[in-house]
């Protein structure tokens, strides 16, 4: 096999084996997330907890990985979700996958729990489980630097958890190279509950393509396409920050404001924290993810004020929604030191941002007092509160182990009628713009397999408002660039969702697809690029097959073992009651009639059924999924078992 | 017979992606390769955000066979220019 390094690790930390198997085994998932996706529904047993030893978490690298393909240096993580007992897979950028392929490894399968902090060393086909007890206690950055040194290469990438993940904070994610985050999913905890600390890799091998001169050909041509993409010319200006979710170039698009309660935010506030002025006061140079021309990321100084002396790699549009628009909080300094704490900690951002506002939103709101707070006074903009509550949930004190809990399950024990104010998907915390507005966006956030988040189904063509002939071209849809329209964004979330997973499977960025400018990867483009780089001859169809194939493993895997019906893939309260103030969406909602037709048109395009939401027999049997089938028979799970209010 | 013109990376465009040592890699070797077969090494400093670039001229044969240097082909940010040799050496 071309374009891979060969070899698979299975790690059983709680015997300290390692089995090597051949990745040509996996063979027909391609790699990424498809064999992350598999390996977690064949492995993990439905009665496992999340942090429990019988928990699997995978590392997997896609077949473009390492290569000069655009932006194809990502890692898959996949696992039992923390949050919400369902299935989790995340990504993350960095250099740490294309390190792990030179190393000589496509993917790690790690189970079991260690009896004292451990962490791995990968280096050159070798793995090594080494003591990390002296880690323990230890942020990512501290924990990257002090293995960078004992090991005494700098060259190592390091992926790691912080104090959140060791105490199984469930929002908890995983680091890479100090600021690349893997954040769904409370993998951080999972890494955790196993006692493995972090996880470094070093490789010198090369990789061959099958047909290396047409492999690089095209992708000079794809490269060329990046340099003439007006989107990618604005992030090479304007970085993640200035593009999108945070106000946008003239601060004007939409941001979630105060636990998602507004799409608005003050005027005076936003120009505050614009991009222009984090790049005019901080900005010392640009960064890339492997071989990405994108370059979204940014270097920043601070120089003067409360946190002078503060050297990052910052900052993202998630981030400042997160930490800024969410909270309420116009201050650039306490913006960026959220920011270094979430990557220090390893926290994800939406999740505790989502957990945090909610708290101050219900207090706000007189259902809970300074009794359940530790006598903390709640209020919106107060940067010093919100660091505050960051340190007392990462070490799980006081009120902060409640909120530690995520904020669907911190509302669950407090009661009172707050479950209302939980902006939750499935169980995870959210913090999402342009969600009332945007009806495909919002579906695909909704119904995403993980528990929220855009990167599943959720389309960029209504923000982008492509024209009803390239919506009907390139998706059948011709409503795709209207974001209003509730029709045809059932089909478009279906397509997004199949489409998404490829670039998940191959290693891809989404930023470097269709999903951002319909100029850049699409279908086809893949399947030219893994046909030239594996062995294997694909055509774009077949892999949008393949993604609707890994996408219904998912989503059995949740009906399995969190047991998710229809009534999961609903919005909550605030979204269908609560409408934007005011500016170009003023008035809108997720109106719950529309929804439910929306939901229908969702789940005839999957061909799956509308009464229950689960899967068909005859759609499973068209992907050829029996092994997906039997487990679904032997659980009663098929809508004709009529026991779906039965959890 | 010496070339006129060498290559240059500015450090401070620079984005530490790695496109070029991989596209200078499959010139050489017709692999995809950080190590060996590569003029260029690129290393990120973790702690500060700057980027130490090592291009070795002698390995450098300027891709006689492109219009332009693949390395600067493969650079989004166009981190690489010619120079002259005789103005490399007198500055």
């Amino acid at each position: 096999m071309y374009s891979i390094a060969g070899k698979v690790a299975r790690i059983n930390l709680s015997n300290n084996t390692i089995e090597i198997e051949p990745t040509e085994k996996y063979k027909k998932l391609m790699g990424g997330r498809a064999v992350g996706s598999y390996i977690v529904f064949n492995e993990i047993p439905e009665t496992a907890h999340p942090l429990s030893p019988d928990n699997i978490i995978t590392f997997n690298t896609g077949p473009l990985t390492g290569t000069l393909s655009p932006s194809a240096g990502r890692i898959n993580i996949s696992s039992k979700n923390v949050a919400t007992g369902g299935i989790s897979y995340a990504n993350a950028g960095g250099h740490f996958a294309p390190e792990l392929k030179y190393a000589g490894f496509d993917h790690l399968i790690i189970k079991g729990k260690a009896t004292k902090p451990v962490y791995l060393y990968i280096h050159n086909h070798k793995i090594q489980i080494k003591s990390a007890e002296h880690l323990w206690g230890k942020d990512t950055w501290e924990t990257e630097d002090i293995i960078i040194d004992e090991l005494k290469d700098e060259r190592i990438h390091v992926a790691s958890i912080g104090q959140a993940g060791e105490n199984l904070v469930t929002m908890a994610c995983i680091m890479f190279d100090r600021s690349r985050a893997s954040g769904w999913g409370g993998c951080g905890a999972v890494m955790g509950s196993k006692n493995l600390k972090a996880i470094a890799v070093r490789g010198t091998d090369s990789l061959e393509v099958y047909e290396p001169d047409r492999f690089f050909d095209f992708n000079k041509s794809l490269w060329k396409r990046f340099s003439n993409s007006k989107t990618i010319q604005l992030f090479h200006k304007y970085g993640n920050l200035g593009t999108s979710g945070a106000g946008g170039i003239d601060g004007k698009l939409a941001q979630s404001v105060k636990n998602m309660e507004d799409e608005v935010w003050e005027a005076d506030k936003t120009l505050k924290v614009r991009e222009i002025i984090f790049k005019e006061k901080y900005e010392v140079r640009q960064l890339a993810n492997f071989t990405c021309p994108i370059n979204c990321s940014r270097y920043y100084h601070v120089k003067e004020g409360k946190f002078s002396g503060q050297k990052l790699e910052a900052l993202k549009t998630n981030v400042y929604r997160a930490f800024g628009s969410n909270m309420d909080i116009a201050d650039r300094e306490y913006i960026l030191m959220a920011n270094e704490m979430a990557d220090r900690y390893g926290i994800n951002c939406d999740s505790l941002s989502a957990v945090i506002a909610w708290a101050i939103d219900v207090y706000q709101r007189g259902l809970i007092g300074k009794k359940t707070t530790g006598g903390m006074d709640l209020h919106w903009g107060d940067g010093e509160l919100q660091l505050k509550l960051f340190k007392l949930i990462t070490f799980r004190q006081g009120f902060g182990d409640i909120l530690a809990q995520g904020v669907y399950r911190a509302s669950q024990i407090i009661g009172k009628d707050t479950g209302k104010y939980a902006m939750h998907a499935k169980g995870h915390g959210m913090c999402e713009q342009a969600i009332r507005s945007h009806k495909g966006w919002a579906l695909g956030i909704m119904t995403s397999p993980i528990g929220g988040g855009h990167l599943a189904g959720a389309p960029n063509t209504e923000q982008k408002r492509i024209s009803p002939e390239e919506g009907d071209r390139l998706f059948g849809v011709k409503t795709a660039g209207q974001p209003t329209v509730y029709e045809g964004k059932g089909r478009l979330v279906a397509w997004f969702e199949k489409y998404k997973t490829i670039a998940d499977i191959a290693g891809t960025c989404i930023f470097a697809t269709y999903w951002v400018d319909i100029s850049l990867i699409g279908p086809d483009d893949f399947a030219t690029l893994i046909t030239y780089a594996t062995d294997e001859k694909w055509k774009g169809k077949e892999l949008l097959k393949l993604g609707e194939y890994i996408y219904n493993i998912e989503k059995a895997f949740n009906t399995l073992h969190a047991g998710f019906t229809r009534k999961d893939d609903k919005p909550p309260y605030k979204l269908t009651q609560i409408p934007i103030s005011s500016g170009e969406f003023a008035g809108e909602r997720l109106l719950p009639d529309k929804w439910e037709e929306m939901l229908d048109e969702y789940y005839t395009a999957h061909g799956w059924d509308l009464k229950t939401g689960w899967q068909t027999r005859q759609c499973l049997m068209k992907l050829g999924l029996n092994e997906v089938i039997e487990r679904l028979e032997k659980a009663g799970k098929f809508p004709e078992n009529n026991n779906y209010n039965k959890r | 017979m010496t070339l006129k013109y060498l290559l240059e990376i500015d450090r401070n465009k620079c984005t530490g992606c790695q496109a070029c040592v991989l596209a200078c890699s499959y010139h050489h070797s017709k692999k995809f390769d950080l190590t060996c077969s590569s003029c260029i090494d690129i290393l990120r400093n973790r702690k500060n955000g700057n980027i130490e670039i090592t291009l070795d001229q002698a390995c450098c044969d300027m891709c006689p066979n492109e219009e332009i240097p693949l390395c600067m082909q493969f650079c989004a940010v166009k981190a690489i220019n010619f120079v002259r040799r005789t103005e490399k050496y007198l500055s």
